[in-house]
């Protein structure tokens, strides 16, 4: 075939492929692609453009990419600069077991703070926090700045904040719980504030509860939570079948006294408010420490260390609410994994910074340690390794990097075109 | 029945431009739209497929042959498709989702879908509009503000070029 005619049998090929690509098999094409591509995708042609923007496509497209976990990962600067930076990578990179870096391809995130400087200058310098991770919304906040970001897309939405009283950010007077979810009834985005100030009942409550709602974009009371807490809290609610949930500390007086623990959750729609079911052993198990409460392949995880200090056990709630059906699944040795680098029994015990339990074997679960915890007040000596464990061997796996600032918080999220400005900004067409 | 006798089901295959192919029946029912011929009582004779051509029919045997002959193993399946697509052009790649699409074959839709949008991920918008053979409908006007908009998505972005 002479050149001619081959170049005219490829046009005349292309010509078909474009009468041809029905849309369905465009939208399986695209769905795979990251958002920073579809935006870029979307001066291709106005039809183009309004499929990207489509409720449609952007459900496809969430539901596409639920599977590929994005770790991130918030630093705290060392000095002199000293500011709070948030990089992102993804699991699998960590997870696959070859000799290069598995942390080389690294991003640093623009987050909404970048562009904030009166927050960010070193003498106003507070703490970035990540409360709440859904469908690749994140909830983020600096002091009494709220944000809903999307990381993925450089958007963000700054929230007002609910909580009126004055000076909140003094943990001795005011206790601050946040949650990020997402209500599929009313097919809304929903962040959740409760706040305390009651200098003496800090952590017994009651906490006044508001829930704000993407779509009409509005703070409104829920019931109040009566926490029945002692000693501690944690202040990111985690997100499981239409609910927000908070782990906190408990003391029995019974018995001659114990430390325990308890969950309390608040459903999205209708604002309710009730303990979690769980076993006596579980409630009772005084192992239990802050950031221990996670979300495990959909189901509610909880950590409990195991009297050693350093190895821990994993239970999940296999079926929401039935207390029978909490189970033990994992146990990791953190002690045979990683002891070479500890040097002393004070610092043997490692916070789980983001459990997941991914549908696919192998993937499985991180920590990061030592010492490291979003529990405020954070202490601790710099983590400068990341630990990864595959959840299949039980063995932690060491991830060699030298990390140079400490890690304050590991969280996980997915890359989505869900917009922190709800639907209206999706169906904007030129 | 195949397993009673020992001996495969053949099927006979026909591209649209009148190529025949001989394929096992085990290998073949990866698609539904032939399964549903086979148990529809069509496959006495000869499978006409009226939307593929001989070279991208061959292709998709291959690949029907190959991804059946690996057990139950998701990790391998995987692995196998990965290499299967690795060395296809961009033609290539169309000419066979829309195969997978006729043929009604989710595994390779799904994988060939990923493998077409690895490609064009750092591709120009010019790119995509050659390939996929679309009009560009902006005026300058509205396609500039398209792209400011959106200006920090083209970091990174290959340059233009024919490929």
């Amino acid at each position: 075939m002479s050149n001619t005619m081959e170049k005219q049998r490829r046009r005349i090929k292309n010509m078909q492929i474009t009468t041809v690509v029905p849309d369905e098999i465009i939208v399986e094409i695209l769905s795979n692609l990251p958002p920073k591509s579809l935006f870029k995708l979307k001066s291709v042609s106005k039809s183009w453009r309004s499929l990207i923007s489509s409720p449609h496509f952007v459900k496809k497209h969430l539901n596409k990419q639920l599977l590929s976990l994005k770790l991130m990962l918030t630093f705290d600067e060392s000095p002199p600069r000293r500011r709070y930076y948030i990089n992102s990578c993804s699991l699998a990179s960590l997870s696959h077991n070859n000799n290069n870096n598995p942390y080389s391809r690294v991003a640093m995130l623009e987050h909404p703070m970048l562009s904030t400087p009166i927050i960010d200058s070193p003498r106003l310098r507070k703490p970035i926090e990540i409360h709440g991770s859904c469908n690749g919304l994140i909830l983020i906040i600096v002091g009494s700045f709220m944000f809903l970001w999307n990381p993925s897309t450089r958007k963000s939405k700054n929230i007002p904040h609910p909580c009126k009283i004055g000076d909140f950010h003094d943990p001795m007077k005011i206790t601050l719980l946040y949650g990020l979810g997402y209500d599929e009834s009313a097919d809304d985005y929903r962040v959740v504030c409760s706040y305390n100030s009651n200098r003496h009942q800090i952590l017994v409550g009651p906490y006044e509860t508001e829930i704000y709602s993407l779509r009409s974009g509005a703070w409104k009371k829920a019931d109040t939570i009566q926490m029945g807490f002692q000693g501690w809290v944690e202040y990111s609610g985690r997100f499981v079948g239409g609910r927000l949930h908070w782990l906190g500390g408990r003391y029995y007086e019974k018995e001659g006294g114990s430390y325990g623990c308890d969950i309390v959750s608040i459903d999205l729609a209708e604002g309710r408010c009730e303990l979690v079911a769980m076993p006596d052993c579980l409630r009772h198990c005084h192992r239990v420490f802050p950031d221990s409460l996670k979300v495990l392949g959909g189901n509610l995880g909880l950590v409990c260390y195991v009297d050693n200090d350093c190895d821990m056990h994993i239970w999940v709630m296999k079926e929401y609410g039935v207390k029978e059906s909490w189970v033990r699944v994992l146990t990791i040795l953190l002690n045979c994994g990683v002891s070479d680098m500890l040097s002393n029994r004070e610092e043997k015990r490692w916070y789980i910074g983001s459990l997941l339990w991914s549908p696919k074997k192998g993937d499985g679960v991180l920590a990061y340690g030592p010492g490291a915890t979003n529990f405020r007040p954070v202490f601790g000596p710099t983590c400068t390794n990341l630990v990864f464990c595959d959840g299949r061997d039980d063995e932690l796996r060491r991830v060699e990097v030298d990390l140079v600032d400490r890690i304050v918080e590991a969280n996980v999220y997915v890359e989505t075109l869900v917009s922190p400005f709800g639907d209206d900004e999706a169906g904007y067409v030129l | 029945m195949a397993a009673e006798t020992g001996t495969p089901t053949t099927l006979t295959l026909k591209s649209n431009d009148d190529e025949l192919f001989s394929v096992a029946e085990s290998a073949a029912i990866l698609s539904v739209t032939i399964r549903n011929m086979v148990e529809d009582g069509c496959a006495g004779g000869v499978i006409p497929l009226d939307n593929v051509d001989g070279k991208t029919l061959a292709s998709v045997i291959t690949y029907m042959n190959g991804i059946s002959a690996i057990p139950a193993d998701e990790e391998k399946k995987k692995s196998y498709r990965d290499k299967f697509l690795s060395d296809k052009d961009f033609e290539t790649l169309a000419d066979m989702v829309l195969a997978a699409n006729y043929l009604n074959m989710s595994c390779l839709m799904d994988a060939v879908s990923a493998k077409i949008a690895q490609v064009m991920e750092k591709k120009s918008v010019g790119w995509v509009r050659r390939k996929f053979g679309i009009e560009n409908d902006y005026t300058p006007e509205e396609e500039a503000a398209v792209k400011e908009e959106h200006k920090w998505t083209f970091e990174g972005v290959e340059t233009d070029d024919d490929n």
